[in-house]
């Protein structure tokens, strides 16, 4: 019968616990950033849709009646009365607005339902800046419950557009500028308040809280 | 009772040689439901592409139900093949993908089809109700779509691509009465002490009636109700703490509509002061209904009321100036936060994860090699193991502990943001609680980093209004209120209100001594206080021997230390028709008494403080914005006595999360390492590193000790 106080179960013991926290560690690693590998997977290998025709359905509706066409890419924003649509991203969402950007507890439960407007900002259309803010990662053990809508905002360029639709008006933006700033840098939620701009942020790096990645796009007009 | 429909439409293409199929969902827009179920897909919600005869795929539907109470789901399908085939099919598609839908955790469901199974075409789905089953209250449903291409569908596809709709709709047959609530305040610009403000709170039944509502509504501390004022519904219990209103019986889409005034206290500090309510009921099935807010999909609503008191003159502003300062005032109040929200995992998951694996690789190498060495002491591993596991637990400890919470959405707690800076050191904050069970709420003022700044209040029989006390020396603080109620069980169910924070600037330096001006001349000579807080002097002057110091009357200023002696002149033109006095000024902006020429009465101006502004979308209560106002004159870099500068108040922003300088120690660790993790990990290590290493000098003198 082996001696449970022995040297070598002592050691067998020891490895094993280290097995053990090795095996822990991977599975945090894993589940913290699993949303984030396999939303770049699907960037990588997942058909794009830079092109697609971003458009409500009554406008689809309208333009298949006149004969326009719309392309064989289609989006429709899951929300026409306030949805964000990002089509080099694939990203979808409808947009939570008013959202208290100072209470963690209220905005997180936002990002539980979409992509959240902070209050006191813009909304589409007014003059000012629009700030809407997403999860980039989530701690490992509630990431299926959030919506990971910003985890690729970093692949975004300067010219890519963004479309937000507001009480089922579209109002497209093309991005002008991306940069990584601290968290203390709150006067990014404000911007030009003369100009109509949209700034889309995000923790970076990714699964972590370290950074805010900005995106900053201007509102095209249309004609 | 109602029978609503949310829709969602779905396109998707065929292309039978390479098959694919691209669906999107568009949601159509129905106010009414937006608050009673969702549908959410993958996004977009079904994608397949390549898809030959033969293939199948699996998408996920969730549908959540958002009303409190569990309902009955029902999904109509609608399948239009009618457009966009090219070249229109001899065949039927529609009878060649066959579906099944699982209700994950409960199995598949019937469907409708001459079978009666759970397996029916596209086309036997067409234009069908299917039952989704009972959804419970406030939460979601998953279901697995399986569909399946006909692997005998053959060639016939080949060169044919089509478009195809699916229009799914979700019916709640049997669903029940909901309340909805909002309030609003009058008070669209800064009231002064002593003010009335007016409330407006509506509430109303919607999908159905709502019986004995009842309205819970709690004003600020300081804010009074004036008698006789309530409109719109009797009370049950009139304000004292909170005001309790009968709304009866609502009829769907029946809105009660209560207004009632209140008086602020004569004594009230400057700030911007956050009032809170809720309503309940019972539905038509006697189930319990809370209020949603729907700015905001919480139970509680409320405004914001700012409060200066009124200055000894009035500044007269240009329109342009008002709409500049207007704007600066309102980038002042959003940089009022501290940080931009957090999207990520918190990082300490991450460092735990580091820790694990370092400690977890150390610990197998470690065993590998020992086992070959076979030591004399094996006791000794097992002791290093506790030793390691201990001491790194009690280092990660401190973070966790530092963000552990538990929150309970029926507990409300709103802080009054206080005017910032604050020239007094010792002021109060108001606050007031409020909770949707009537449980006797615990109250609880904090420096940030969980240090106590007033004893806890108790308010029974659900929420009060409350004060938190604050007498600290000069420094930017932190605060918020914590608000709990402990059961029986010992299990502790809280919220926690916004962090407000407050410069306090109240070192005020000494009145300059031995003030003296030769008859008619242009100069004067003093003494400054022996108070180490003086940092300059300025010189005001005046035709007339009683004026107000402010930029009209400023003549020049000396920067000079404390208990010093000084001159100044005054570079205008015929002093000698002015009257003199001078004032110390500290680094922070704080100015003394005055002292001048014989006869001469000065009075301190206190420069504009606060302005609200309603932002679109809120919920109609003003949203303040502290900031300086403009001095007319130019000259406005002139500090008074009691002044707020817009200039500091904007300083703030820079200084966000530094603060604490009073926390206790084990506040001021906690709080260091929330901000640096990176450092608190290494730290982390490195105390381990060398705890191990000194137990194994420890274990070896030990060992040596008992050779000998």
């Amino acid at each position: 019968m082996n001696n449970p106080f022995s040297k070598d179960n002592h050691f067998r013991i020891v490895e094993k616990t280290g097995i053990v926290l090795v095996t822990m560690s991977v599975i945090i690693f894993l589940l913290t950033f699993y949303p984030v590998v396999k939303e770049e997977l699907k960037y990588q290998f997942l058909p794009k849709h830079n092109n697609a025709s971003v458009v409500t359905r009554e406008e689809a509706s309208r333009q298949i009646q006149t004969g326009e066409k719309t392309g064989s890419d289609i989006i429709y924003p899951v929300d026409e009365g306030f949805g964000i649509v990002i089509p080099k991203l694939s990203a979808n969402a409808k947009v939570i607005p008013d959202v208290d950007w100072m209470n963690e507890a209220v905005y997180q439960r936002a990002l539980t339902r979409g992509v959240a407007q902070a209050r006191g900002t813009a909304l589409p259309g007014e003059a000012g800046n629009v700030f809407l803010f997403a999860h980039s990662g989530v701690d490992f053990y509630k990431a299926v419950r959030y919506n990971a809508q910003f985890y690729l905002l970093n692949k975004l360029v300067i010219g890519d557009e963004i479309d937000l639709f507001y009480n089922k008006q579209k109002f497209t933006y093309r991005v002008s500028g991306k940069k990584t700033v601290s968290p203390e840098n709150v006067e990014y939620l404000t911007g030009d308040r003369e100009e109509k701009t949209l700034t889309l942020m995000t923790c970076t790096p990714a699964g972590t809280t370290l950074e805010r990645l900005i995106v900053v796009a201007d509102q095209v007009e249309s004609d | 009772m109602k029978n609503l429909k949310r829709q969602f439409t779905f396109i998707g293409s065929f292309i039978a040689l390479t098959f694919f199929v691209w669906v999107a969902p568009v949601q159509a827009v129905d106010p009414d439901l937006i608050d009673v179920v969702e549908i959410i897909g993958t996004n977009p919600f079904i994608v397949h592409t390549n898809i030959l005869p033969g293939d199948a795929f699996t998408d996920i539907m969730t549908v959540n139900n958002l009303t409190g109470t569990s309902q009955d789901i029902v999904m109509g399908l609608d399948i239009d093949l009618s457009e966009g085939i090219v070249p229109w099919p001899p065949f039927e598609l529609e009878e060649k993908i066959t579906v099944k839908i699982e209700k994950v955790g409960s199995g598949f469901l019937i469907l409708p089809g001459p079978g009666g199974d759970t397996i029916a075409t596209l086309q036997e789905l067409d234009d069908t109700v299917i039952g989704l089953g009972a959804i419970a209250g406030s939460s979601g449903q998953v279901y697995k779509i399986y569909a399946t291409f006909d692997p005998n569908a053959g060639n016939e596809y080949q060169n044919t691509k089509v478009y195809f709709n699916i229009t799914m709709s979700v019916d709640i047959p049997d669903l029940q009465g909901s309340l909805l609530i909002a309030k609003t305040t009058d008070s669209v610009a800064p009231e002064a002490p002593g003010n009335e403000v007016g409330y407006t709170l509506r509430v109303t039944a919607i999908h159905g009636g709502v019986n004995d509502v009842v309205l819970t509504d709690l004003p600020p501390e300081g804010f009074a109700y004036v008698f006789g004022s309530g409109t719109g519904a009797p009370f049950i219990h009139q304000y004292a703490s909170p005001g309790v209103w009968d709304l009866g019986d609502l009829g769907e889409d029946e809105t009660v509509t209560v207004t009632y005034k209140t008086k602020i206290s004569g004594n009230q500090d400057d700030g911007l002061y956050r009032d809170i309510a809720f309503a309940t009921g019972t539905n038509g099935s006697g189930a319990p209904v809370i209020a949603v807010d729907q700015s905001d999909a919480d139970n509680f609503v409320g405004t914001e009321v700012a409060v200066v008191t009124p200055t000894s003159e009035s500044v007269q502003l240009k329109e342009k100036d008002k709409t500049d300062t207007t704007t600066k005032r309102i980038i002042k109040r959003v940089l009022g936060a501290s940080i931009l929200p957090a999207t990520g995992a918190q990082i300490s998951w991450v460092i735990l994860a580091l820790v694990l694996f370092v400690s977890g690789l150390g610990m197998m190498m470690y065993a590998k090699r020992k086992k070959a060495l076979a030591m004399k002491n094996s006791n000794k591993i097992i002791t290093k193991i506790v030793f390691l596991f201990v001491l790194g637990t009690s280092v990660l400890a401190l973070p966790s502990q530092a963000s552990a919470t538990t929150v309970d959405p029926r507990i409300s707690v709103r802080i009054e943001a206080p005017e910032s800076p604050s020239m007094e050191s010792a002021f109060a904050i108001g606050f007031v609680t409020l909770d949707i069970g009537g449980r006797d709420l615990s109250a609880q003022c904090y420096q940030t980093g969980d240090v106590p700044v007033t004893t806890a209040y108790v308010h029974n029989n659900g929420g009060n209004s409350g004060n938190c006390l604050i007498d600290l020396p000069d420094g930017t603080y932190q605060f918020y209120v914590r608000a709990s109620y402990e059961d029986e069980e010992d299990t502790v169910f809280e919220n926690v209100s916004e962090t407000v924070t407050v410069e306090i600037k109240a070192g005020t330096p000494g009145t300059p001594l031995n003030y003296n001006r030769e008859k008619n001349s242009c100069g004067v000579s003093f003494t400054t206080a022996n108070d180490g807080l003086t940092t300059k002097v300025e010189l005001y002057r005046s035709t007339e021997n009683s004026f107000v110091a402010d930029a009209s009357t400023f003549a020049t200023t000396l920067a000079i230390a404390p208990n010093t002696n000084g001159a100044m002149i005054d570079p205008g033109a015929d002093c000698k028709d002015y009257f003199y006095a001078i004032r110390a000024v500290s680094v922070s902006g704080a100015g003394s008494g005055f002292v001048g020429d014989d006869d001469v009465t000065v009075k301190h101006k206190t420069n504009t403080k606060t302005v609200t502004e309603t932002v679109a979308g809120g919920v109609g209560g003003a949203i303040p914005v502290t900031g300086g106002g403009a001095v007319a004159g130019g000259e406005t870099t002139v500090p008074t006595a009691g002044s707020v500068e817009g200039a500091e108040t904007e300083n703030v922003s820079g200084e966000n999360g530094s603060v604490l300088g009073e926390g206790t120690i084990a506040g001021d660790v906690s709080s260091w390492i929330s901000s640096h993790p990176w450092w608190s990990a290494l730290i982390a290590l490195v105390l381990l590193a060398l705890g191990y290493r000194g137990y194994q000098v420890y274990q070896k003198k030990r060992n040596e000790q008992s050779l000998q």
